[in-house]
């Protein structure tokens, strides 16, 4: 049987914001927006959910008077993000055997 | 329905997104030229004074080594104003800490030198330049640095058998084959990898 894949996750904007913060330290809002090409509605709703799901940290402070959200990957994001990968290399064992 | 989207669709989105946060090596490449290039103006500087002029206090060219601290400190100040850094990665903590621990060992190991002999510091200077290539080398996973790292500390071990002027040509030669060709390289690399 295969891994279910995480409901989280499998969202095109939430495995994209997953895949770019799990190879940085941490990366501000700005940055996360021009590089998914999303827009900040959008885009602050996905962070809430991943946020929710304990998969990211989220600080909100404000730099020059301006406000600033940075995000971080947590553990359990890295974890759930790796059995991410895990489920759809067995899914994709299956189709290309 | 935003989930309808196929295993081979979440690895494109995957790899697109791991290609995107592929560290800023452009600016590495700066850092790497402007002290490979300083410096080696400063050897050939101090050789010409020593060797041709023959002027008593030829290590006095060291002093442009502050005209490049001081330009840097305003150029990353000014940077720093301009545009804030939107992203940090792993590999610029390391880049980071590995070249602010060099620095402050290049200064100590220079007040240690001044205080009692120049006449093996600097083969210690090329063994560190190997260092920190090699180092960064792999960090950035580019094998240039990496190869020039390990040819400077051959260098080093040739430096330590020559006399203090030789020294000074053998330093040129480290530079240029462990910071600027290396440099240029990464430059090009990442040049190419944009156009």
């Amino acid at each position: 049987m295969f891994a279910e894949l995480d409901p989280i996750l499998h969202s095109q904007l939430r495995l994209a914001v997953m895949s770019l913060l799990i190879g940085v330290k941490e990366a501000e809002f700005t940055f996360i927006k021009e590089k998914t090409n999303s827009t900040a509605g959008n885009l602050s709703v996905q962070i809430q959910k991943l946020k929710d799901a304990g998969y990211i940290d989220v600080v909100k402070e404000f730099k020059d008077n301006y406000p600033n959200t940075t995000c971080k990957i947590t553990t359990k994001g890295i974890h759930a993000f790796e059995t991410y990968v895990q489920a759809l290399q067995q899914y994709l064992k299956v189709q290309n055997p | 329905m935003e989930n309808e989207f196929s295993p081979e669709e979440s690895l494109r989105i995957i790899q697109s997104m791991i290609d995107k946060t592929k560290n800023n090596v452009a600016n590495d490449a700066f850092y790497f030229l402007f002290w490979g290039w300083l410096t080696l103006i400063i050897c050939i500087t101090q050789y010409v004074l020593l060797v041709w002029v023959k002027y008593p206090q030829h290590y006095y060219a060291w002093g442009l080594l502050w005209v490049g601290v001081i330009y840097l400190v305003f150029k990353t100040a000014i940077k720093n104003k301009k545009q804030k850094q939107k992203v940090k990665t792993y590999v610029d903590d390391s880049m980071k800490y590995l070249w602010t621990g060099l620095g402050i060992t290049f200064f100590i190991l220079g007040w240690i030198c001044a205080l009692n002999e120049w006449k093996n510091c600097f083969s210690l200077f090329i063994m560190l330049y190997g260092v920190g290539t090699f180092v960064s080398g792999c960090f950035l996973k580019f094998k240039p640095f990496i190869i020039g790292g390990i040819i400077a500390w051959v260098i080093a071990l040739i430096a330590a058998t020559a006399n203090y002027q030789n020294q000074l040509l053998l330093t040129c030669l480290a530079l240029i084959i462990s910071y600027i060709i290396p440099g240029y390289m990464l430059r090009y690399n990442y040049k190419n990898q944009n156009n």
